[in-house]
């Protein structure tokens, strides 16, 4: 599978301020998120890779080419910023519509693209009002709508699931994912990481303008060998449990938990304690109901990398 | 591990509600505190008034001292004469400082409505684009608190402006003359210019406020203060003239406040003849307007709109 | 120096005694408002139990003008309402209200040039406290919310995290029983968000104080609250706990296994368990009557030499409450009357 994002010790500054200071990633085809502290660079990386900012040090191709300047491209590529700029007086498939025309298909093909992307992300009953009449979330789906109604190959949005309430949410996702089954692929880059984790098993983690981690969840939080993992165990009878696993060589440490029945337990190897986990709790009887490893979730490793 | 501290950190507040407080004066306290940050505005805004107010009050001293060569040729007359000399002597010189007085809030009130524009047309506005007033309207506060808070702030910087500058200017008067005839011989002309001046200052505070309340960018109400107060002045007198009919002057806001001030003072301004029940016709209905234009608007502002 | 407690005067920002051992804080019966011809709230039944409650709702659903209801800005047009021990029938009562309430709302709302302790102490003394008190006590909610030296700092060069903290403590300055909270993990990155629910949780839990976290992210209701009101085109569809909202089926499991899932299928099968697989390669268990665990589970699993990663009794997410309860309503709207 070729890259679609290949990115060699990609810098961007603004005065003194750091966007990007050296990101080197390869990004596939599919789905992608985004994920970083707040003035990690995610917002930067993006508009270099639409092409609204040239890269002040290394390279950067999209689809094969160099965004920055690059109009054929830009036909291919659709962006749904973070930023408000949507003309309050006209409406919205108006909106769209008119960007299409700037991004240079006619009036004739903008107007049915602008209303199928309307459609799409569920405004066709707004799509006719008038932008100042919007609900933030709606705003949010009308520039969602801009990037997608020109059927682009790559969609890249920034923080598209601000503001909205949990139903366009779900909405919103369902569009991503049926965007990716359509073959467009999407970068998304969110705060909120448990969506991001509902919606793709990629993730490109970037902390203070560099690459931070990249790849599945589970293989990540596999990378960190020096955090033990923590898992979370019910059982009827947790001391039991606990002095049944107490002589394993890579157990770190065993708490009780408040809840009745909970305990956590610290261990060095992962793995090992999986495949040993079956037989030791058969043997104790303690009555498992529940054993999760809290630590593969995209917050737990988040908060080992950067916090 | 900062989790934790939370408990310990967090206090009760076991102290005790003031049962009335002066809402109003802590909300315009804010707002005047808040004008005060910006220095350059201020300077810039006050700096004319400021010299037309210095130099007012050294022309009037020099009024009152000036003459003292006139009463040493009084020293050779009759006293019976000199006292009716001196008198009229007195007489016209508080008659001369009075008109440099109302020259000096003539020439004010265009700063006036500057003023109280730049400090007041934010008031509201700003509240309503930042959404402050969801911050405001949680607390105990009430419509009328909130409008009478904002009145105050603009108000304050009003006066400054006008009520200030005359009340100094009255002090210098009264202390220059002699044994304070200004003050003794004409209290009821200074009573009745504060009174003006603070007409003037209430009057444009409802008004600023009234337009603030309309929009959520400050500077279209502060251009919209502007173009009412010169539209109407200009228009009026251009209509004036066109149709000639001298009702149409009716419609300028310092127009009728001329006629007050011709009534108030005993003159008369050419152009502006007419009763004075009619400029306060106009100027009541504008008030009422403005008033009914701030009631219903903050009312959208306390509901969350 | 043990201080010698006197029974609080009249006129107290918080009770005498805690809210909780009394009524609940909001009690909401048959309540409509309407706007001219906007009805937005239709019926309302609510009552809100002490500790974290979670608000949910699509947008329109009548949220803003439940909040103008909680902070006495409007009357209701019909039907019961009391807030904090009051009825906001009468304007003394709306008034009343808001020293019992706080009120952290979304938008960004400071002014900006003033500086957090300015902010702070200001609106404490709109609410009435006396200049000592409101300095002293902005300084112990800015305290709590961990905003330090920034708070002598103008505003405007504050990040969206540090607004968030001060609007909190805006809230917080009164001590009220009643904390509205809206959408405060708005456009802060993880640790922000981890901090402000820390901060929640301890409030409601801790403090004791009734929360009413108005939020689209489920996940952070789902933290941070005990029980949950879904409010729907001006009606509480759904009201109750979470726990008991989203509770287990406790004899299904799902097993997520490292390898050799159709093997672990197979010997559970035999072992007169109900299986099924997932699209993930997760193997879906339903135990048969009496087993209570999975030890015996594991028992066959260690047998076969297969890897067990996760056991997890099957419940519902509150997103998942949440939609079908969304879709219910719909549905009932659209059913014709019988």
């Amino acid at each position: 599978m070729t890259s679609i994002i290949q990115a060699e010790n990609l810098g961007r500054w603004y005065g003194e301020v750091v966007g990007l200071g050296d990101l080197t990633v390869e990004i596939e085809p599919g789905i992608t998120g985004l994920v970083g502290p707040n003035g990690a660079g995610k917002s930067t990386f993006m508009k270099l890779m639409v092409g609204e900012l040239r890269p002040a040090r290394g390279q950067l191709t999209v689809l094969g080419e160099v965004p920055f300047g690059n109009r054929e491209l830009h036909r291919q590529l659709g962006f749904c910023p973070q930023q408000d700029a949507l003309y309050e007086h006209q409406t919205g498939r108006q909106f769209v519509r008119d960007l299409l025309r700037l991004g240079g298909w006619s009036r004739r093909e903008a107007d049915p693209l602008a209303v199928r992307a309307m459609e799409r992300v569920g405004l066709e009953e707004a799509m006719d009002r008038k932008v100042n009449g919007y609900s933030k979330g709606m705003r949010q789906r009308t520039r969602l709508a801009q990037a997608i109604a020109h059927g682009p190959k790559l969609v890249i949005a920034d923080e598209p699931l601000t503001g909205l309430d949990p139903i366009a949410r779900r909405q919103t996702l369902d569009l991503f994912g049926g965007l990716a089954q359509d073959g467009c692929s999407v970068i998304i880059s969110s705060h909120v990481l448990h969506e991001v984790e509902s919606l793709t098993e990629t993730m490109v983690l970037i902390h203070r303008g560099r690459l931070l981690a990249q790849g599945s969840v589970r293989e990540v939080r596999r990378l960190i060998s020096h955090h033990p993992s923590r898992v979370d165990l019910v059982a009827r009878d947790p001391r039991r449990l606990a002095s049944a696993l107490l002589p394993l060589e890579h157990v770190r440490s065993i708490k009780l938990g408040a809840d009745p029945g909970s305990l956590t337990v610290e261990t060095d190897d992962i793995a090992a304690f999986h495949s040993s986990f079956a037989g030791v709790a058969a043997a104790a009887g303690a009555g498992v109901s529940g054993l999760k490893s809290d630590d593969a979730s995209l917050e737990a490793v988040f908060d080992y990398l950067v916090g | 591990m900062k989790a934790t501290t939370h408990t310990e950190v967090y206090r009760r507040f076991d102290g005790e509600l003031r049962q009335r407080p002066l809402r109003s004066v802590t909300l315009a306290w804010s707002g005047i505190r808040i004008g005060f940050k910006k220095k350059l505005p201020m300077l810039l805004l006050f700096i004319i008034p400021g010299i037309f107010t210095i130099v007012t009050g050294f022309m009037v001293q020099l009024k009152f001292e000036a003459e003292s060569g006139a009463l040493t040729n009084m020293a050779g007359m009759e006293p019976s004469a000199q006292t009716l000399a001196m008198g009229a002597l007195l007489s016209s010189q508080l008659g001369q400082v009075e008109s440099l007085i109302f020259q000096l809030l003539t020439n004010m009130q265009f700063f006036v409505v500057l003023i109280m524009g730049w400090y007041g047309s934010g008031l509201i506005a700003e509240d309503r684009k930042l959404r402050a007033n969801l911050l405001y309207f949680a607390r105990p506060v009430s419509r009328l608190t909130y409008i009478t808070g904002k009145l105050l702030t603009v108000m304050f910087w009003g006066s400054a402006a006008v009520v200030a500058p005359v009340t100094i200017v009255c002090s210098v008067a009264s202390l220059s003359s002699p044994e304070w005839s200004f003050l003794t011989e004409r209290w009821d002309t200074i009573l009745k210019l504060e009174l003006y001046a603070l007409l003037w200052v209430l009057f444009h505070g409802v008004l600023v406020l009234a337009i603030s309340s309309l929009t959520d960018r400050r500077n279209r109400a502060l251009g919209g203060v502007f173009i009412l107060y010169f539209l109407t002045l200009a228009g009026s007198n251009a209509m004036a003239e066109l149709m000639s009919g001298q009702g149409w002057r009716l419609l300028s806001i310092p127009n009728n406040f001329q006629r007050v001030f011709d009534s108030l003072f005993g003159q008369s301004s050419p152009g502006i003849g007419w009763n004075l029940e009619a400029s306060l016709w106009v100027l009541g209905l504008l008030t009422l307007g403005s008033a009914a234009i701030l009631s219903r608007q903050t009312r959208k502002l306390e509901v969350g709109a | 120096m043990t201080p010698n407690v006197p029974d609080p005067p009249p006129g107290h920002a918080s009770d005498s005694a805690p809210p909780q051992a009394q009524e609940p804080i909001v009690r909401l019966q048959g309540l409509r408002k309407s706007f001219g011809s906007v009805h937005a709230l239709r019926g309302l039944d609510m009552e809100l139990p002490p500790g974290p409650v979670g608000l949910l709702g699509p947008n329109g659903a009548g949220k803003t003008t439940l909040i103008g209801l909680l902070l006495g800005l409007v009357e209701p047009t019909e039907g019961m309402a009391m807030v904090a021990g009051l009825q906001p029938t009468n304007r003394a009562a709306r008034i009343e209200i808001r020293k019992r309430v706080g009120y952290m709302p979304e938008s960004d709302c400071l002014l900006p040039g003033m500086t957090a302790v300015e902010i702070v102490s200001a609106l404490a003394r709109l609410t009435g406290l006396n200049r000592q008190d409101a300095i002293t006590r902005a300084h112990e909610v800015l305290d709590y919310v961990e905003l330090d030296e920034a708070r002598y700092r103008a505003l405007d060069g504050y990040s969206t995290g540090m607004k968030q903290r001060l609007k909190l403590a805006q809230a917080l300055v009164h001590d009220p029983e009643f904390l509205l909270l809206d959408e405060p993990t708005n456009g802060l990155d993880p640790a922000g968000r981890r901090h402000m629910l820390s901060l929640v949780k301890d409030l409601g839990r801790n403090q004791k104080k009734n929360v009413l976290l108005c939020s689209h992210l489920l996940p952070d209701v789902e933290q941070t609250c005990d029980t949950v009101v879904v409010l729907v085109k001006g009606q509480a569809i759904l009201q109750g706990s979470i726990a008991e909202l989203t509770a287990a089926e406790s004899r299904r499991l799902r097993v997520e296994v490292e390898d050799g899932a159709s093997r672990l299928q197979t010997a559970l099968e035999a072992a007169a368990y109900t299986t099924s697989l997932t699209e993930d390669g997760a193997v879906m268990v339903t135990l048969p009557q009496g087993v209570e665990d999975a030890d015996a589970l594991c028992g066959l699993a260690a047998a076969e030499g297969v890897n067990i990663s996760s056991v997890d009794s099957v419940r519902s997410t509150l997103e998942e409450v949440f939609l079908k309860a969304v879709d219910e309503s719909e549905q009932k709207a659209e059913a014709p009357i019988a």
